[in-house]
């Protein structure tokens, strides 16, 4: 699958990058990072231009997440309205709206780039979360700028080696992504066990 | 520890799965990394065999020789330089990629032995 993809680089140069940035920011599986990667290796060869890969990837990816957050904010609505019926879970939505409303500009920003894989979820929440959506924008944008320019920069760098760095840059990306999430999680824990130190368990 | 796991399973079992699933992928993707890791640092990993998506400047590049070497390898000297792929190449001559292979291993060992 990979191999044809690769095949496919070659075939449709930039086009191909900017459907696979704008598809990898919906959520949908598509080996982003390894395109890119042979996207700056191709630009190495001489068989690309920066513009073509790095250009039409960046593209592809800012107008994957405004889709996203697009896609958010419409279903934003509905999940409101089953909230209300829902008291407990109504108060954990807020919880997660205010963390957004403070943390919102950096969480989108890493998330675009160190913590790729959770990128697409952070579109859809932004949006459902109504975060401001200029601030969504300017974060969104800095942060693929610094995605596509890290692939895009090691795959030129080490031109000849893109699948092996695809390998272990995949991984990381998941390491990184899952451990905020463990960290996260962790911390929710921990929070939850604070009634058992005071002797008085809640009843959640 | 076994009392805070019991308390846990008792008033947040969710989250405790959850937390649980999430530190093992972790784990898995560390792991994962490591080794991937250790596969590139392994100087007997670092020539690429010819892949069907490559082009021959790519294979210029990772070879380190000339472009028009290359062209010259894969017959085509007289063809316009464009965007292709082995695969391509390989079809569009009747051939297969192992062919190509044999013919750039030859090539780059001569090139040594000179």
């Amino acid at each position: 699958m990979n191999d044809l993809l690769l095949s496919l680089v070659v075939d449709y140069g930039g086009a191909l990058l900017f459907a696979v940035t704008f598809l990898s920011c919906l959520a949908i599986p598509v080996p982003s990072s390894l395109l890119m990667l042979a996207g700056g290796g191709f630009v190495a060869s001489g068989d690309l231009t920066l513009i073509d890969a790095a250009g039409a990837a960046y593209l592809g990816a800012v107008l994957g997440d405004q889709t996203g957050f697009q896609i958010g904010q419409r279903a934003g609505p509905m999940i409101k309205v089953k909230l209300a019926n829902a008291p407990k879970r109504a108060a954990l939505h807020q919880k997660a709206t205010a963390l957004t409303d403070r943390h919102g500009g950096t969480g989108v920003f890493l998330s675009r780039w160190l913590f790729s894989p959770l990128g697409p979820y952070v579109n859809f929440a932004g949006g459902a979360a109504d975060l401001n959506w200029l601030r969504f924008t300017m974060w969104a944008a800095i942060g693929e700028a610094v995605w596509v320019t890290l692939y895009v920069g090691l795959g030129y760098t080490f031109a000849d080696r893109i699948t092996d760095l695809a390998d272990i840059l995949g991984n990381a990306s998941g390491f990184m992504a899952a451990g905020v999430v463990t960290f996260g999680l962790g911390y929710w824990l921990l929070t939850a066990a604070k009634p058992i130190k005071s002797g008085k368990p809640d009843q959640d | 520890m076994l009392k805070a796991l019991k308390y846990f399973w008792h008033n947040h079992k969710v989250l405790l799965v959850a937390f649980t699933l999430a530190a093992m992928l972790t784990i898995a993707f560390g792991v994962r990394m490591l080794l991937f890791g250790i596969y590139w640092n392994d100087p007997n990993h670092q020539n690429q065999p010819l892949k069907g998506w490559m082009t021959p400047r790519y294979v210029a590049l990772s070879y380190g020789l000339e472009r028009q070497d290359v062209r010259d390898l894969f017959g085509l000297s007289q063809a316009p330089e464009t965007r292709i792929t082995l695969q391509s190449i390989a079809r569009n001559q009747n051939e297969t990629l192992e062919a190509l292979q044999i013919r750039l291993d030859a090539f780059v060992a001569s090139r040594t032995a000179e």
